[in-house]
């Protein structure tokens, strides 16, 4: 259909959606005036049954773990797409050859690759940093491992194509990235075994605001991020290695 | 509602805008990028850290690097 | 002034609706996939919006911050962090789509991809 009956169209239906959510947010609370139950009830005793102070770390992996577990395979199974629909084209081009490549015939100066080098040392403890501050300070697993993933795009951007596949190595981290998958399902089990239910947060909880506190939830967050730290940096070096293709096998 | 949270808001509509109507892709990635900092600005004025934190390098990096591999192989011509 | 306490999501509303509109007309499939995280962040924001709450702070207590002072919902933020990370994969996964698309057809414009025929 042409353009203009197409625009047509859309604003056609899109009127009607329009209309539909308008009725529906007549049925909404006024911006700013929430108050739910749930949330409540998890706000007031969150602190005190898991020793966590980061509620919304306590609802992704104590209270809501089971659904974050599916989030998680979600991300695992999209990574593993990435790479078995990318590393087919690898079959055709010749492996990047090795070439010495100095400072000078890239135009860098020394001074960008260390302070490429050192921002990306800086950004990887900083991704450690806030997946292991889960419990007390904003952080978790998720928000620590895409930190630390993109430590890793701070290396090719400043130092280079040669050091940034010396430094990411697919199979290392593709294996790591499927440890960090199965740990989760392999501490739920545990779990179902020495204290009766899948999932269940039975070990001593600790001390809340105390860095590891929170029982299983920690183990649990250690597990996230190795799992999404190493599957960002999986996608990253996959992508990346692409950029070199362009040049070797465009005949 | 507070003048910084509406001023927030009108932002990210009108970057979110932006995004759409740009007309080559390579300035729609790096507007992209900006729609992914005034969002983590938004996110962090509703009293969100955690999402800001997973919005700001995500939105901001990752994204648009992999969005930047993925037009130089699509592109006809370099 | 009592629409300014349904703009947000008002806004929500309009970003999703000039994402739909960018997936519509667009000529480059890559243009395509940035408009559809455009409205995905547009439920992000109807999230957080419908969770806020005034004069309270975020769910995260401490010394200072004992628990029992009001906060906003911490629920619809769990949500929502999870589905920034794993989103940003899943737009991996259509940009390497339109990567093979290329490879294969030679062309990434919606209006020549028509299907095959015979």
């Amino acid at each position: 259909m042409s353009p203009r009956s197409r625009t047509i169209f859309f604003l056609g239906f899109a009127a009607i959606g329009f209309g539909v959510l308008v009725y529906a947010v007549q049925g909404l609370p006024q911006f700013g005036t929430f108050s739910g139950a749930y949330s409540s009830f998890l706000l007031s005793t969150g602190t005190m049954a898991r020793s966590i102070e980061n509620i919304a770390t306590a609802v992704n992996f104590d209270y809501r773990g089971f659904d974050t577990m599916g989030e998680e395979y979600i991300f695992f199974t999209s990574v593993t797409g990435v790479l078995f629909m990318l590393s087919g084209l690898r079959g055709r081009a010749v492996q990047h050859e090795e070439r010495n490549e100095t400072a000078q015939t890239r135009g860098q100066s020394g001074a960008i690759r260390m302070i490429a080098t050192g921002a990306a040392g800086f950004v990887a403890a900083n991704g450690i940093y806030v997946a292991a501050h889960t419990t007390a300070t904003p952080g978790g697993g998720f928000q620590g491992g895409a930190v630390f993933g993109s430590a890793f795009a701070f290396i090719y951007l400043g130092v280079g194509y040669a050091a940034f596949m010396t430094t990411a190595k697919r199979e290392i981290f593709d294996a790591f990235e499927a440890f960090g998958a199965g740990c989760y399902v392999l501490l739920g089990v545990a779990t179902a075994f020495a204290a009766g239910a899948f999932l269940k947060n039975s070990l001593y909880t600790g001390q809340s605001g105390a860095i590891v506190s929170g029982g299983l939830v920690y183990l649990i967050n250690a597990a996230v991020f190795i799992e999404i730290a190493c599957g960002f940096v999986v996608l990253l070096s996959v992508f990346i290695h692409q950029t070199r293709q362009v040049q070797e096998s465009e005949e | 509602m507070s003048l910084l949270e509406f001023v927030l808001f009108l932002a990210v509509a009108v970057v979110g805008g932006a995004v759409v109507f740009s007309k080559r892709p390579v300035n729609q990635l790096f507007i992209y990028s900006m729609y992914g900092g005034v969002l983590t600005l938004l996110f962090f004025v509703l009293h969100a850290p955690d999402v800001a934190l997973s919005e700001l390098t995500v939105g901001t990096l990752a994204v648009p690097l992999m969005v930047l591999v993925a037009l130089m192989k699509t592109a006809d011509k370099l | 002034m009592s629409w300014t306490l349904y703009f947000p999501y008002a806004v929500a509303f309009w970003l999703f609706f000039i994402g739909c509109f960018g997936v519509a007309h667009s000529r480059n499939l890559i243009h395509t996939i940035l408009s559809l995280t455009v409205v995905q962040s547009s439920t992000y924001i109807l999230l957080l919006s419908i969770g806020f709450h005034a004069k309270a702070g975020a769910p995260i207590f401490s010394p200072a911050n004992p628990p029992g002072s009001p906060s906003v919902d911490p629920i619809v933020q769990a949500l929502t962090l999870t589905d920034i990370v794993v989103g940003a994969t899943v737009t991996a996964l259509l940009l390497t789509l339109t990567i093979q698309i290329h490879r294969r057809r030679g062309t990434i414009d919606p209006r020549d991809l028509r299907p095959m025929r015979g």
